[in-house]
């Protein structure tokens, strides 16, 4: 009687498109998707074909561990396939976030409650084990993947206090199983908030303090490129940096953090960057802003950053309405009507 | 339908078979049973504690002028506190603030910092389940301001300024897509916008209904059109307060009665 109830209905058939190629006046355009959460394949085929056509051609996305294996050896990875396909049907280069910790390899929850960002170090062996499968089951068609996020804050860090020494050995164990299993893999180290917390603070460490406390602690030869993250917050992006001060151009500040430890022959990645236009929120712009700030970013890392391979913009889409500021920081509605800032970063790329 | 009419006339013959001692004893049991749902519900600790106390506090991101602000004295003001401050008086209650971050809203009030949310907010449907809204107070959605002598009836042919990148330019190149011969003329700020319309340049803006009011109050060469889009602002309490729901709602059905809640938002909006 209930057999209806119980059986799987069929599933939506969303083809892969034929080959496309991205097209675009201005290679380092990039955006920051989140397709993780995205159930219906049809709008992670929108979604993408939607960043293609605005003239980005790379995207970065999020792959979260304890999503693929959420028990330990059992790999999973048909979302994240629908993802990596879809892009590179749109001719689109792919960096993969990786993170998220599944429960079984973080303390039982009887003796500790630890959130999804905590990892102990006798655990790197099996994100270790993770990142060889990933990089192995995505082997040429991911550009490279970026291990954790913005580990300066505490958050991030399963709320334990940050340890650039802990993360540079993190890398240490990851990488060489990345390159073991591709070695044309580009592994990305880093991806810090920034951040001018003072020493000591409760919720994480200044972002140029803890890129010097990775080099010190011998992380250098554990990442072939560096992640970073550039919010512009109130300023423009021309805004000159200083150490004191977030903005755009603090990427600079970070890079003679790498020239100083001798890595100046290493790429920079901007995997997230932008302004914010919520009439809501303190460190927002005015929409008008947001578009010149954004347009004059891309120019400016396509005119001063011959280093930098991407400046990849924080957030595409998002799969539902967050219903606070974090909406003004997309380029389209979750309906995929585009928004203004869309249309002119597209005419810009594409013209 | 033959079939339908003798299948209902086979359940009232059902019915009347049955004997009317069991009737009487079916319905006492349903009453009963109801009674028993009734006592069984779990009592709104929030609306008891908010009436043992005599306080309501509400929640509040004090940085949204002219809903939500504070003063220099450090008060709380704007359209919502005053609002808020209108209805525990209704309830024979008095108004406190929490001031809270515009994102951490929800968080505070799930956990039992404050017991109601007021700050110019959104209905947001994916959270009905862990959250109950009061009837909207004011729609924030997208009006259009035309001169006060126009006789505007349709889009047609005409030329909308909008505040670039905003909701009303989103909205105004949807409009551009359904509308033959609509032109957006884009403009940097939303008082650039409405200027446009008062110097001729364009025959229409389009801009949120606060900042449109704000504007033709001090613009009389300038009058609201119609609304294009619905933008409810709302209360929210938890969903395990809906006595306190209750009376919230009933407070506001005072208030807009009386012309109290339009007195309220006229003196923040037209002045």
């Amino acid at each position: 009687m209930f057999l209806w109830a119980t059986e799987r209905l069929p599933q939506p058939i969303v083809l892969v498109p034929p080959q496309q190629t991205a097209i675009t006046q201005h290679p380092i355009v990039g955006v920051h998707t989140r397709l993780t959460d995205e159930v219906e394949p049809w709008k992670i085929r929108k979604t993408l074909e939607m960043v293609r056509e605005m003239g980005s051609s790379w995207v970065v996305e999020f792959f979260p561990w304890a999503y693929y294996e959420s028990e330990q050896g059992d790999f999973r990875f048909e979302h994240a396939d629908l993802v990596v396909d879809h892009a590179r049907a749109q001719g689109l280069n792919v960096i993969a976030r990786i993170g998220y910790v599944p429960w079984w390899a973080r303390p039982h929850p009887k003796g500790q409650d630890t959130s999804l960002n905590y990892l102990d170090q006798e655990n790197y062996d099996e994100l270790g084990d993770f990142v060889f499968e990933f990089v192995r089951h995505f082997k040429g068609r991911i550009h490279a993947i970026v291990i954790w996020n913005e580990p300066n804050l505490t958050f991030e860090w399963g709320f334990r206090p940050v340890d650039p020494a802990g993360y540079a050995e993190m890398l240490r164990v990851v990488y060489p199983r990345a390159k073991q299993a591709d070695p044309n893999i580009v592994v990305l180290g880093g991806a810090l908030a920034p951040t001018l917390e003072p020493d000591g603070s409760p919720n994480g460490m200044n972002d140029l303090a803890y890129l010097q406390k990775m080099y010190d602690a011998g992380a250098a030869p554990y990442f072939d490129a560096l992640a970073v993250h550039a919010y512009g917050l109130r300023s423009p992006a021309d805004e000159t940096p200083a150490p004191d001060r977030l903005n755009f151009r603090r990427v600079e500040l970070v890079r003679e953090v790498m020239v100083g430890n001798g890595d100046a022959a290493k790429s920079t990645y901007v995997t997230e960057a932008g302004w914010n236009d919520s009439p809501r929120w303190n460190q927002s712009v005015l929409p008008v802003q947001r578009i010149d700030y954004t347009l004059a970013a891309y120019q400016w890392a396509e005119g001063h950053w011959p280093w930098c391979k991407v400046v990849a913009m924080w957030a595409f889409r998002y799969p539902t309405p967050m219903r606070n500021y974090h909406d003004n920081y997309t380029f389209m509605g979750t309906d995929f009507e585009p928004r203004p800032i869309y249309l002119k970063v597209q005419e810009w790329a594409t013209r | 339908m033959t079939n339908l009419k003798s299948r209902i006339s086979n359940i009232k013959v059902r019915i009347t078979k049955i004997p009317a001692w069991l009737l009487i004893v079916m319905i006492c049991l349903i009453i009963a049973g109801i009674g028993v749902s009734v006592v069984r519900r779990p009592a709104d600790k929030t609306w008891s504690r908010v009436q043992e106390s005599g306080v309501v506090r509400f929640g509040m991101d004090a940085g949204f002028m002219p809903f939500d602000g504070l003063a220099v004295s450090g008060e709380f003001t704007g359209l919502d506190a005053d609002l808020a401050r209108e209805l525990a008086r209704r309830l024979g209650l008095r108004a406190e603030f929490v001031q809270i971050g515009a994102d951490r809203l929800y968080d505070t009030l799930q956990a039992g910092q404050c017991d109601a949310i007021i700050s110019a907010l959104t209905l947001d449907a994916a959270r009905t389940q862990d959250f109950f809204y009061t009837t909207p107070y004011f729609d924030a959605g997208l009006v259009l301001v035309v001169p006060t002598k126009s006789n505007l009836n349709e889009l047609r042919g005409s030329t909308l300024a909008v505040e670039v990148g905003s909701d009303s330019d989103d909205r105004a190149r949807w409009l551009a897509r359904r509308t033959v011969g609509l032109r957006v003329l884009e403009r940097d700020t939303s008082d650039e916008a409405l200027q446009a319309v008062e110097s001729g340049q364009a025959d229409a803006a389009l801009a949120d209904t606060a900042a449109a009011r704000q504007y033709v109050a001090a613009h009389p060469a300038l009058r609201l059109g119609p609304r294009q889009t619905s933008n409810p602002f709302v209360i929210a309490v938890p969903a395990n307060a809906p006595e306190l729901l209750h009376a919230l709602d009933r407070a506001l059905a005072q208030v807009e009665a009386d012309g109290t809640l339009e007195r309220i938002t006229s003196r923040w909006l037209d002045q």
